[in-house]
């Protein structure tokens, strides 16, 4: 009798009488964990486009995306400046290919935190190499509501002094994960970038980010806006794409 | 130019009406003033390129490129005119081209093809779209066959059938006119060969230039170990004496670092040298300007700090530590609208009036500003 009500107790547990408790109780690095792994697909390919604002003007690029697991991406720019340039990731290794010289460089250590094409992403950023819980503590701060979206509250701390924002702050989904703003600190606590993410797309059970803008506080009438236009998860892409055969092709 | 005119015209519109083609054309203005010993000068010109890029067929590729130096005269190059085929097991590329061999960024060593840079190359960068495509704008009439050996490894093979003093001549002159010699003798054919795999993170390349008087192996290695960083190595043997030991080694390494400097700045630097140990270790009296009188020793540096995302300040310069004379050449890069890049420069020699570089020597001072725009 004992053991069929501890038993009993163990299901309602399970069942759904305290599991919502502990959904409520996660930890900030857990809703990090669920936040990254958004992000992790078996297969993708998309296209897209970043457009940096300024009161200059508008500076536009473009570019398509391959990826397979989460140890290959091959970045292949479009835009006439940059057209043909591509960024190969095979796990720790960064491969550029610039046509104009015929020329495959190979990149490690430091220059991988090097701005893409002058945007306001590293490679680390373009490539998925950068994670998260490896160079931050999570601590959940509380809830909070983003564009009518509930959503976690997270305040990142570096783990590391070599990371580009030493305190991050997320506004985490709370119904499917996805980041929904970001602001990111200097050393000295001054914020000097804010993260808005305009539309989450819903595909196969993940929530992808497909239009965010970054705004940098430091310079006036700043922004960078990226937009996927077109992503295709979970399908086939040939291996032989992420070789430098395909990167100097 | 009249012959071009034609072709260019031809290129495009058959282009259009038969596949995909990608136009892109950049021009580089540029002026400025420059001390010319005994006087001020005013310096202009312009840098011109039209490349035609096939696209939508994943296994042929074709690009045309006429390049134009315009300045009070006009000199027009057919930089690139090549055919690139993928078969199932290799590809073949055939025209007008570039292969990049070897490791290093200014001094390469293992550039057995293109000989790596020389001295009086423009570390402006201004000729082409930056300073790594001017540093390799050289090209050549090649046939080349890629062979992959799994997704980091490959064999290549290249025949270059003009010696390499065409190819030199060729630079900068109208290398597709119709006076362009289509027969030569094999002698003066090259031909190489390289391997390039990796091995416990570092890639290693091998390979060897064969031409009628002599064989050229040379090997590189690049990798990372708290910076970037490379090696070259190349030892020429003169086959017609059967004198193994007649050609010098040469040698370059080269380093690499950047570090992130508050905010979105980033600070990067690099360092290379160029090594002929055999050549000449004692300063010479006879120097010409610009010119290397075969001395032992060279220095590459240069230091990057790019402040934002479209504004990029730099100091490079060529050093020669045998007479103690340097080049060095200072900017600024704004990328300013879609595609226009905003430029001002400024360079300097310094050195005494025998040494290769030298104050109160045409040229030692020169301030320039002008646009490169992209389209």
């Amino acid at each position: 009798m004992k053991k069929i009500l501890i038993l009993a107790t163990l299901l309602a547990f399970l069942s759904g009488g305290i599991l919502p408790l502990f959904s409520e109780a996660l930890s900030g690095r857990e809703i990090l964990r669920r936040m990254q792994r958004n992000e992790i697909y078996g297969s993708m390919r998309s296209e897209g486009s970043w457009i940096i604002r300024d009161r200059f003007g508008t500076r536009e690029k473009t570019f398509k995306v391959y990826s397979l697991g989460t140890e290959k991406t091959l970045i292949v720019f479009t835009n006439p400046e940059e057209e043909g340039q591509k960024i190969l990731r095979v796990g720790n290794e960064i491969y550029l290919y610039f046509p104009d010289a015929e020329e495959v460089i190979r990149i490690e250590g430091s220059a991988m935190r090097d701005s893409v094409l002058g945007s306001d992403f590293s490679y680390e950023d373009m490539t998925g190499q950068k994670d998260l819980l490896d160079s931050y503590d999570a601590i959940l701060e509380g809830e909070d509501t983003i564009e009518g979206k509930s959503c976690y509250k997270l305040r990142l701390k570096a783990k590391r002094p070599d990371v580009v924002y030493p305190m991050e702050e997320l506004w985490v989904d709370k119904k499917n994960y996805a980041l929904r703003r970001a602001y990111y600190y200097a050393l000295s606590g001054r914020k000097i970038k804010e993260l808005d993410i305009g539309e989450v797309r819903m595909i196969k059970g993940r929530a992808v980010p497909v239009h965010f803008v970054m705004r940098d506080l430091l310079k006036k009438n700043s922004q960078t806006e990226f937009i996927i236009s077109k992503i295709e998860i979970d399908v086939p892409v040939d291996e032989k794409l992420f070789s430098l055969e395909e990167l100097s092709w | 130019m009249k012959r071009i005119l034609p072709l260019v015209l031809m290129i495009f519109i058959f282009g259009r009406l038969f596949g995909e083609v990608t136009t892109t054309a950049s021009l580089t203005a540029l002026s400025g003033v420059i001390d010319t010993d005994s006087d001020v000068g005013v310096v202009s010109y312009l840098y011109g390129s039209v490349s035609f890029k096939s696209k939508g067929n994943r296994n042929v590729r074709a690009n045309l490129q006429i390049d134009a130096d315009i300045s009070d005269r006009v000199s027009l190059d057919v930089s690139r005119a090549f055919v690139k085929v993928r078969f199932p097991l290799f590809r073949v590329t055939l025209g007008k081209t570039r292969v990049s061999w070897g490791e290093g960024f200014f001094f390469n060593a293992g550039d057995v093809i293109f000989e790596g840079v020389e001295l009086q190359s423009d570390i402006s960068g201004n000729s082409s779209g930056g300073l790594s495509e001017g540093l390799r704008r050289e090209t050549a009439w090649l046939a080349d066959v890629y062979i992959p050996l799994g997704a980091f490894s490959f064999l290549e093979l290249t025949g270059l059938p003009f010696p390499k003093e065409t190819i030199e001549t060729a630079s900068g002159s109208l290398a597709a006119s119709s006076l362009a010699i289509a027969i030569m003798p094999l002698d003066f054919g090259r031909i190489a060969g390289r391997l390039v795999t990796k091995l416990l993170g570092v890639k290693l390349e091998g390979g060897a230039l064969y031409e009628s008087d002599g064989v050229t192996p040379y090997a590189s290695i690049q990798g990372h170990f708290f910076l970037d960083w490379n090696a070259s190595a190349r030892l020429p043997i003169d086959l017609g004496n059967g004198d193994f030991t007649a050609g010098q080694p040469l040698f370059s390494v080269g380093a690499f670092g950047m570090w992130r400097a508050g905010g979105r700045s980033r600070l990067s630097f690099r360092l290379e040298s160029r090594l002929l140990p055999d050549s000449l270790w004692e300063e010479q009296d006879t120097a010409l300007p610009g010119k290397d009188p075969g001395y032992a020793l060279f220095l590459y540096g240069e230091l990057s700090l790019a402040r934002s995302d479209s504004v990029n300040y730099y100091l490079r310069s060529l050093v020669s530590p045998i007479d103690r004379s340097a080049l060095i050449f200072t900017g600024i890069d704004w990328n300013i609208y879609q595609g226009l890049n905003l430029m001002f420069q400024a360079s300097a020699q310094v050195g005494d009036s025998n040494d290769i570089w030298g104050w109160e020597r045409f040229g030692d001072l020169a301030l320039l500003t002008g646009f490169r725009f992209k389209y």
